[in-house]
């Protein structure tokens, strides 16, 4: 019963999608960030899951958010000894 | 003078196309229509949520093919992790998020860690093309635990290079953050000195060539187009040599092609 709405409202987001391009080439940028998930505008969170289920009706389109994080000089130079390859 | 510096800043502009190669910046002016690129970034999560995978490398062009060197067709890579979505309303539903090393716009040597949306990552594109990379399960279940620890965060160095040699710290660009998120989950280590010692031991980067002058005047056209972290021979971190990386240690499950209309594998 999940699979029906969410993809009505992706439809719902391609149209607004459309409509935003119509309207407005200077800002298809924004549009792009949005379009494909214009479900109800911004996300509140974000939580990795496992693959529980495929298929084009349970995916959701992100909405763009931006969360920046930075850091971290640049690692020092003395080398380690390499591993062996990498293997799984 | 004043006419040889005009005479180095055309040769800069001229030559910056050619060892323009891993740009990675979030989308600026969009050269695509934007449903359409809606349309193809749902396209490349149905494909990737088909096979099963939690996490993938994706790519995108964000130059001109034309202009690029020989071998290199993707600018930009980035992780897409399948995620369970909870949108302001409540709602929730899964689709991709995408986990982008993007340079700024207001300096182009310096880079933020990102997280946007499949049809942000591909607003900025040149072409609805597409290189993927899906690793195998064992290692998916390593790099979603490396993305959602601070490792993640600790092996980005801002300090960005178009061109970075990866078998050195200097400077990283979108591509080597991703590799070098992939040695720590195939290697179970976030110590950057034995990442990059794995990398000097069993990563091959892509060759780029490019002769002496141009290397000496592509920083007049960027700073973030110097090769000062290369000896002779500039190598850089692409999407093609992570691909044959992953293929030759068996750590890829899947490597294709994606268009509007086609599927093909590398």
């Amino acid at each position: 019963m999940l699979h029906l709405p969410l993809a009505i409202l992706a439809l719902g987001s391609v149209a607004a999608c459309r409509q935003n391009a119509a309207q407005s080439a200077d800002h298809s940028a924004v549009a792009a960030s949005h379009c494909s998930a214009a479900i109800g505008g911004s996300v509140s969170t974000v939580v990795a899951v496992p693959l529980m289920a495929s298929g084009a009706s349970l995916l959701v389109s992100g909405a763009a958010i931006q969360s920046s994080t930075q850091t971290s000089p640049p690692p020092a130079a003395p080398l380690h000894t390499p591993n062996g390859p990498p293997a799984l | 003078m004043t006419r040889f510096i005009k005479l180095c800043a055309a040769i800069a502009i001229l030559i910056s196309p050619v060892v323009a190669t891993a740009g990675s910046s979030a989308a600026g002016k969009p050269i695509l229509p934007a449903a359409e690129v809606a349309i193809f970034a749902d396209r490349v999560q149905q494909d990737l949520a088909a096979r099963g995978a939690s996490i993938a490398i994706v790519s995108c062009m964000g130059r001109d093919p034309a202009q690029m060197p020989n071998g290199i067709l993707y600018t930009h890579v980035a992780f897409w992790v399948y995620a369970q979505i909870t949108l302001a309303d409540g709602s929730r539903g899964q689709g991709y998020r995408v986990y982008n090393l993007y340079q700024r716009t207001d300096d182009r040597t310096v880079s933020d860690l990102v997280q946007d949306s499949p049809a942000a990552f591909f607003a900025g594109a040149q072409r609805f093309d597409t290189g993927v990379i899906i690793p195998k399960p064992a290692l998916q279940r390593k790099l979603l635990a490396v993305l959602n620890s601070s490792t993640y965060a600790a092996l980005h160095n801002p300090r960005y290079s178009v061109l970075s040699n990866p078998r050195n710290g200097m400077f990283q660009n979108c591509t080597e953050h991703t590799l070098d998120v992939l040695m720590a989950a195939a290697y179970g280590t976030s110590d950057p000195n034995q990442i990059q010692a794995n990398i000097i031991a069993y990563f091959d980067p892509q060759v780029i060539s490019i002769g002496g002058l141009k290397r000496t005047f592509a920083t007049l056209a960027s700073e973030a187009l110097t090769t000062q972290d290369h000896g002779s021979v500039v190598a850089t971190t692409t999407f093609g040599s992570l691909a044959r990386f992953m293929q030759k240690y068996g750590l890829a499950a899947e490597v294709y092609r994606r268009t509007p209309s086609t599927i093909s594998r590398f």
